[in-house]
């Protein structure tokens, strides 16, 4: 069973019940969210809209930071889920450089005081509070975030806009974009207003170094300085590793 | 090192007293001020230097902390005043709160170390009274835990295994629970506390679970060999 | 001989310990400690799973009843109880968060009383903690005192209208109980109880949006507040084809979900809206059925309202003529249809025409027969249930002065206090001085004008506050007395304001944190004290009136506990075809007003301040979804979400004058100024700013919540009763937006 959220755009309320949630749920360190809902603008004064959007971990089908990440600290579930293991993450940050989404965020206050940490959404795999589920989809008021089989949820998706089609733009994000996501966007606006880019339906990734250079030529010569540096700390984890043994 | 503790000249059962005994006196010491405690003060800060002396010569900075406390004289509504605002509600806001919980990672009361704290004395046999209106990591309960520890222990008497067990649990409660935050709200406590008395009495808190963390090493130390 | 004696010896002690080594004699837990007991039960092993807990959110009125999860006597996880038609299964950013609040350090433990006679903000009290016997003991004792100086009435208390703090100001013989409603719903209280429901009766808050067709608000942003009922009926009603349409200067979160926002002049609402009823008057587009049936002073109307042009309320409004004449066709003809209202709206304590405004909503209501319809605004559906009265007898109440320090007997309708003007009552001491105060969960920033407010209560000889923050205000009390959080109280909660049909929530408290107090407990016990027994309800009348109502219910708590919390009564809805007003109709000309004295009928009249050269904006105070007042403040993740309040400015005014966002600005008043930080909108009027509401806290003692952002009500200026008057306001409300600022870079 593939898991999946629908976020609705247009059912969203500004009101924080999700990210609060999945902070209380997954003991998310202060200052740190996974989840966070952004405002944006569009038009002029005084034909001008507001749309709220939520962003978090879309759980690629082939994730660019699994691909990223030198030691597998992020690995793609069964369930369709993108997950973490702190324990083997060294802290390095391919994850986000890699994320076409800018998703993965460095916990500097952990990182600082005990070993490196991301904070990105995982599912809720690792919940705190004793909850089951999905803590922002439990905790959303309005039905803008709904918890279902990914297979489902496109169903879902695509009877809304069926039934709404002067209302819904005709698109699912997330259905095709970079190969397909675990979540997806229904919107009355263009996804572009609310900062869910044209991310194209390629994958991203299955190598990191080159598939970053494709995606997005402009920063060829960053993508192959990344690189460069994996190697280097590859080669200077692997003579460290010989040292010790 | 302070492992000198003079246990080896008197029967463990005694030293067991002893040392509830001490710990009665000082959770007694931070009780909220009332008339009839500050009058009772000298008495029972007597006996705990009595208790304290006849330890041996590890405990002469807790006694000497003992002593100079008992030189001076408190007015009643100072301490009050203070212990009202270090540890209950003050102005700007409380500084020093006696509760686990405070010096954990999350600003919450009744979080994680009181839920340890609660288990532990469950394990224990030992349930809230439904009268008190404190929670679990409360100095106070803390303390009381380990007078029943040493009660407990004191109940097996000379059955070995059993008061092993029972001293290994004081340790452990005594270093992962009440020594780790107690070192910290020393500290708070001594940079805020204007009136003296609760400064020394943190500082005498905190030489107290040290100096009895070792006797209880060492004990077990022994046990093993 | 013992310890406490202070005649043991060394020698003493070892001998006596020697022989008495497992006694507990000298170790003695019971007189100061006791805290852990030994049991049984708790030897068997440590708490694994979960414990439900049912109870009702207390952020706000709307009382979302939640299912608490227990784990070791802590609360972990919160989720709204799926039974009630309320919560329907889920919380608010406010509700999952109030944990916070329940464990929250900051929180007042003990009563407390001060030592240091100097008072002030950010003076030190010198607080020191005494019992509650105490505590009690000085309140009675000072009111005792006042009562035999200056008389009863010399004791004001501020605090919300329940009726057991009616109870207590009649006890005492104080007609002062200044209750907040000037700045919160007086309006919408005194429109519909003169027009709808009676006097006395109150408003509905009731609406069901979910199944109109066509929904208009004025200022109404009940959905951008996180009502989670409404903003999921707003939701739905959109998927199921309605239209809405929202009135507002700033582009508040229900207009982003709006088919048309029309950016409105603010506290000109009353002129479209007479506009509006002329055009479906005169066009006879008004439900015939409902005016005939159900209503009276239709006639007076139609000829009140033919001043009243559409190009008339153009000219005032900025809303164009023509988009006046679409909307009221659309509105009266697309069934069924609703204006959406509930407090600070433009028909709320806002404007010199909000109670006209909030009259004109229920007009435009009755005119498209959506009073008590479905699709409308609902009246109450609660329980019906034994009233404590006809249990509790009390004698007779003293006779006091019917004088008010806030002049409030000046208003025939509203005797409930006002926020406006007390503070000056009490400086002016006029009509008599006042010396005590008993004040209960309001904080100085939830006035106008607070520094006002703070002058005049330094001015008196003792304040009592009970809250459950340390807030500014306690800063100027005497006596502290710490009430708990919703969390640790007990009961059964009549589903009140937003109730299609009747429901009770069973509230099952956990075990106190602290030495709190329930203030209705602590007002008994003042009773009490001052020797006044016979005011304090017999406990046995108590237990049969508690009995009473179970019988009513038909049910007990035990079984409500099994059926998930929620007992349901009867959920057919019986359209209402009388109403509480003398006529037993909707008096659309009310007889009240006529007969008090005001003109029954709206009419505009000119708004109490215009932007000038010299303050060329107008003052916009709206909420955010995250904060409750100035309740939430001390939550950690909510400040970490919006760290500080801010205020809005049209793009192309902030350009003018060189203001980036995320600047910080002063935005100044008449009656004072405060720094915020800009941001810059184009979901604005350009002659409006707007500033959301609950932060500017003084109170150190709320740690996380002090010196974050500012408090747009020291903007705002307070009134004398004479400055009130000059308003022919039947409600006479605090006007919070008749304001006029200028903003300046800081």
């Amino acid at each position: 069973m593939k898991k999946s959220l629908l976020i609705d755009i247009s059912k969203c309320l500004a009101c924080y019940s999700c990210t609060v949630a999945c902070k209380s749920a997954n003991g998310v360190t202060k200052g740190s969210f996974r989840t966070f809902v952004h405002p944006y603008e569009s038009g002029a004064y005084p034909n001008v809209r507001i749309n709220y959007a939520k962003h978090f971990c879309k759980h690629c089908k082939e994730p660019a930071c699994v691909a990223a990440c030198p030691v597998q600290a992020l690995y793609k579930t069964e369930e369709g889920s993108v997950e973490y293991n702190n324990k083997k993450c060294i802290g390095c940050r391919y994850c986000m450089y890699a994320c076409p989404f800018s998703v993965p965020l460095f916990d500097w206050h952990k990182s600082q005081i005990e070993k490196p940490l991301i904070q990105k959404c995982d599912f809720c795999a690792h919940r705190v509070d004793g909850g089951k589920g999905l803590a922002c989809a439990q905790a959303c008021p309005y039905g803008a975030i709904m918890e279902g089989e990914l297979d489902k949820m496109l169903e879902e998706a695509r009877s809304r806009i069926q039934n709404r089609p002067d209302f819904y733009i005709d698109h699912i994000y997330g259905e095709k974009e970079v190969g397909g996501t675990s979540v997806l966007y229904l919107s009355s606006r263009p996804f572009g207003e609310v900062a869910l880019a044209d991310v194209g339906a390629k994958p991203v990734a299955t190598r990191s170094e080159t598939s970053m250079a494709g995606m997005l030529p402009g920063v060829t010569i960053l993508a192959l300085f990344l690189a460069g540096i994996r190697w280097v700390s590859h080669r200077r984890e692997e003579l460290s590793k010989g040292k010790e043994e | 090192m302070q492992n000198n503790i003079n246990y080896r000249s008197r029967d463990s059962s005694e030293i067991t007293y002893l040392r509830a005994f001490a710990y009665r006196t000082l959770a007694h010491c931070f009780i909220y001020p009332s008339k009839s405690w500050i009058s009772e003060l000298p008495g029972w800060l007597n006996t705990l230097s009595s208790i304290l002396e006849d330890f041996g010569p590890s405990t002469e900075a807790v006694v000497k902390t003992v002593e100079e406390i008992r030189k001076e004289k408190y007015s009643l509504q100072t301490l009050q005043i203070e212990y009202t605002r270090l540890f209950i509600n003050g102005a700007p806001s409380v500084l020093a709160p006696p509760y686990a919980s405070a010096y954990s990672e999350e600003r919450w009361f009744y979080g994680p170390p009181a839920i340890r704290a609660l288990h532990t004395y469950q394990k224990a046999g030992l349930a809230f009274s439904p009268k008190s209106r404190e929670m679990p990591d409360y100095l106070l309960v803390e303390l009381e835990f380990m007078i029943h520890l040493c009660q407990n222990e004191m109940k097996v008497g000379k059955s070995y295994g059993e008061a092993s067990d029972i001293r290994e649990e004081q340790h452990c409660f005594l270093t992962e629970q009440l020594m780790p935050w107690v070192s910290v709200w020393r500290g708070y406590v001594e940079t805020s506390d204007r009136a003296g008395f609760y400064a020394k009495l943190a500082a005498l808190i905190n030489e107290w679970l040290k100096t009895d963390a070792v006797y209880l090493e060492n004990t077990g130390e022994r046990s093993i060999a | 001989m013992g310890v406490k004696d202070n005649t043991l010896s060394r020698r003493d002690f070892l001998k006596f310990s020697g022989g008495l080594l497992a006694s507990s004699f000298m170790l003695d837990l019971d007189s100061d400690l006791g805290f852990l007991v030994p049991s049984a039960e708790a030897a068997a092993k440590p708490e694994k799973g979960e414990k439900k807990l049912y109870g009702e959110c207390g952020i706000c009125s709307m009382g979302c009843a939640y299912i608490a999860y227990v784990q070791n006597g802590r609360i972990v996880r919160l989720e709204g109880n799926p039974k009630d038609q309320i919560a329907e299964g889920k919380l608010c950013v406010k509700g999952y968060s109030s944990l916070n609040i329940l464990y929250d350090p900051d929180r007042l433990k003990y009563p407390m009383k001060r030592t240091n006679p100097q008072k002030g903000i950010g003076v030190d009290p010198k607080w020191v903690k005494i019992t509650w016997d105490e505590a009690i003991g000085m309140v009675a004792k000072k009111f005792k005192e006042v009562i035999a100086k200056d008389g009863p009435q010399a004791i004001v208390i501020f605090a919300r209208g329940k009726p057991h703090l009616k109870h207590f100001a009649k006890s005492i013989g104080t007609p002062n109980l200044i209750i907040h409603n000037s700045a919160c719903d007086v309006t919408h209280d005194i429109a519909w109880e003169s027009m709808v429901t009676g006097e006395g009766k109150g408003r509905p808050f009731t609406g069901d949006y979910e199944n109109s067709r066509y929904i208009l608000s004025f200022g109404w942003d009940g959905p951008g507040k996180s009502k989670n009922k409404w903003g999921r009926a707003i939701n739905n009603a959109l998927e199921k084809g309605a239209k809405l349409v929202v009135f507002d200067p700033r582009l508040s979160i229900t207009a982003s979900k709006a088919h048309e926002w029309i950016p409105i002049k603010p506290g000109t609402d009353l002129a479209v809206l007479l506009a509006m009823i002329r055009t479906i008057i005169n066009e006879n587009l008004f439900d015939q059925e409902f005016i005939s049936n159900y209503t009276t002073g239709f006639n007076e109307l139609k000829v009140r309202v033919q001043q009243y042009t559409p190009e008339w309320a153009e000219k005032i409004s900025d809303v164009p003529a023509g988009k006046i004449v679409r909307i009221a066709r659309e509105f009266a003809t697309t069934k069924p249809a609703v204006v959406a209202s509930h407090k600070r709206d433009a028909g709320g304590p806002l404007y010199s025409n909000s109670f006209r405004t909030a009259q004109c909503f229920i007009i435009m209501n009755t005119l498209v027969g959506s009073i008590d319809r479905p699709g409308g605004r609902i009246l109450d559906r609660k329980p019906k249930l034994p009233k404590e009265d006809e249990f509790v007898k009390y004698p007779e109440y003293p006779k006091g002065v019917k004088e008010r320090i806030d002049g409030m007997e000046k208003y025939p309708l509203t005797k409930k206090g006002n926020f406006s003007t007390v503070a000056q009552g009490i400086l002016s001491k006029k009509p008599y001085p006042v010396k005590a105060a008993l004040i209960w969960k309001y904080n100085l920033p939830s006035f106008p004008n607070r520094l006002r407010l703070e002058e005049a209560l330094k001015t008196l000889d003792f304040i009592a506050v009970s809250d459950i923050y340390p807030t500014e205000l306690t800063e100027l009390a005497d006596v502290v007395l710490p009430e708990g959080t919703f969390f640790e109280g007990k009961g059964l909660k009549e589903r009140k304001f937003h109730a299609m049909y009747p429901q009770m929530a069973l509230v099952e408290g956990i075990k106190p944190l602290y030495d709190t107090k329930g203030f209705k407990d602590v007002l008994y016990s003042i009773l009490e004290k001052m020797g006044l027994k016979e005011y304090v309800p017999d406990k046995e009348a108590l237990k049969a009136f508690s009995k009473a109502k179970d019988e009513a219910l038909g049910t007990t708590k035990e079984e409500i506990r099994s059926n998930g919390g929620i007992w349901t009564g009867d959920k057919t809805f019986k359209p209402k075809t009388e109403f509480g007003t003398p006529s037993k109709k909707i008096e659309l000309s009310p007889s009240l007003l006529k007969e008090k004295g005001f003109d029954p009928l709206p009419y505009w009249i000119e708004p109490k301040v215009m932007p000038n050269k010299e303050y060329p904006y107008r003052l916009i105070i709206y909420r955010t979804p995250w904060q409750r007042m100035m309740k939430t403040q001390n939550i950690p993740v909510l400040m970490e979400i919006y760290p500080e309040n801010t205020v809005t400015i049209h793009s192309k005014e902030a350009e003018k004058l060189n203001i980036k966002e995320g600047d910080y600005i002063w935005v100044e008043s008449t009656t004072g100024k405060i720094k915020v930080k800009a941001h810059l909108s184009e979901g604005i009027r350009p002659d409006c700013v707007a500033i959301d509401h609950g932060f500017g806290h003084r109170g150190k003692g709320m740690t996380v919540a002090f010196g974050k952002g500012s408090n747009e009500g020291d903007l705002v200026p307070d009134m004398t009763i004479g400055e009130m008057l000059k308003n022919p306001d039947p409600a006479a409300n605090s006007m919070w937006n008749e304001v006029v600022l200028k903003i300046y870079k800081a």
